[in-house]
């Protein structure tokens, strides 16, 4: 194989007919770092083995949850991988980051953007947060992220409420699961409060009103309405 | 619509629109039928005649079709079947090639455009903003510019968090041995 990208493709759809394809599905799956260190070239790079001489080059990006498959060989040919490397060749683009990021929006249902997806359901829960003040009001953004708002009450009388927003998008925390990015976070808050003025929207570091109280795992976002 | 099977190939569907008049100089009159694993299926009139509704129906393309599809040679078409990123079902002596296979790489030529696209939104040493201030950027967008300026927001942001995660690889891939 030649050293550009090939076309970009769903690997489960063909890794049954590329013997290297296979065995990086199949091995870096289980064991996604690799266990056989390349030699001769910069960074912590790892051997993938396939029959027939076939030979890939791997780097686990554990930040970005992601295994690239960098570079692949036919003939047990690691010189094309040391001459990559040599040549600042061997590790990711921007392009590649960028296209992780476009492949997981197209895993993703819908339009592939859940940001896009859930802003007129974000603003209407907050709307509804806003005609009941002190009640907890709650949905799942997108079906798959539970978001909770309440207006606090800090002064009632008979014709007006006054009080900040809360919102906490209550994020699972488990095993294996990652935490929200903060620009997610950041993207949601902008259309949970599409009204708030920059500057009036934290987020993070403020306690869920009780009843609920902050969980873990919560993000919570507060809109100053002052 | 259901999967179908012909002595164990598994053929599956898509069913593009069919096009009329290019079918017809592809249809398989005679011989045999090549399945994934290597073997040899002679096509008795009944085998003959399902495939040939497939074939009509648009589920393959010759490799002269895919190359215009996709825009690339017929060689390149011919390397990518052998790499394995397009299936290649032998129908007689004729290399066919599933549509979904097509329309996949189709659909992948379009997301790598798209990452070009946004790649290109930014320099290579930007800096994504911290959340704060990009949260602030975003209400600004949508004060200026509504939805479309703050996804144009959203666009510069992944791209510049793109171009920070190629710079750390290379810092920290680089320096870990």
């Amino acid at each position: 194989m030649e050293g550009e990208a090939g076309p970009a493709f769903d690997l489960d759809a063909v890794k049954g007919r590329n013997k290297l394809l296979g065995r990086f599905a199949d091995q870096r799956a289980a064991n996604p770092r690799g266990t056989e260190l390349t030699q001769h070239v910069t960074g912590e790079i790892y051997n993938l083995h396939a029959q027939g001489g076939l030979r890939g080059a791997t780097w686990f990006d554990e930040g970005h949850y992601v295994v690239f498959l960098l570079a692949a060989s036919s003939e047990h040919d690691y010189d094309r991988f040391v001459d990559r490397s040599a040549a600042g060749l061997l590790l990711p683009s921007r392009r590649d980051y960028q296209d992780v990021t476009q492949h997981r929006h197209a895993l993703a249902q819908g339009t592939g953007d859940f940001v896009e997806d859930v802003a007129d359901q974000a603003a209407e829960l907050v709307k509804r947060a806003l005609a009941e003040p002190g009640q907890v009001v709650t949905d799942i953004l997108g079906q798959e992220l539970p978001t909770h708002v309440v207006v606090e009450v800090v002064a009632v009388d008979v014709e007006n409420v006054e009080g900040d927003v809360y919102a906490a998008l209550s994020y699972e925390q488990r095993a294996g699961v990652r935490p929200l990015p903060d620009d997610l976070t950041s993207d949601l808050a902008a259309v949970l409060f599409p009204d708030a003025v920059p500057g009036s929207l934290e987020i993070g570091h403020h306690r869920f009103p009780m009843p609920r109280g902050r969980r873990p795992g919560d993000v919570v976002i507060r809109w100053f309405r002052g | 619509m259901d999967d179908f099977v012909i002595h164990g190939f598994m053929m599956s569907p898509p069913a593009p629109a069919a096009r009329p008049g290019t079918f017809q100089s592809r249809l398989v009159r005679a011989g045999s039928l090549t399945l994934d694993d290597g073997s040899v299926v002679p096509m008795d009139d009944v085998l003959l005649a399902l495939v040939n509704a497939r074939l009509s129906a648009g589920w393959y393309v010759t490799p002269e079709e895919a190359s215009q599809l996709l825009g690339v040679s017929r060689p390149t078409v011919y390397k990518w079947q052998e790499s394995g990123s397009l299936g290649c079902v032998m129908m007689g002596n004729r290399r066919m090639i599933p549509r979904t296979d097509v329309d996949r790489l189709v659909a992948a030529a379009a997301t790598r455009a798209e990452s070009d696209r946004i790649t290109a939104l930014v320099e290579e040493d930007a800096e994504p903003l911290d959340q704060t201030s990009y949260l602030v950027a975003l209400q600004e967008a949508r004060q200026t510019g509504g939805p479309a300026e703050m996804k144009r927001v959203r666009e510069r942001q992944q791209a510049a968090r793109a171009a920070a995660a190629a710079r750390r690889a290379h810092e920290v891939a680089g320096s870990s041995r």
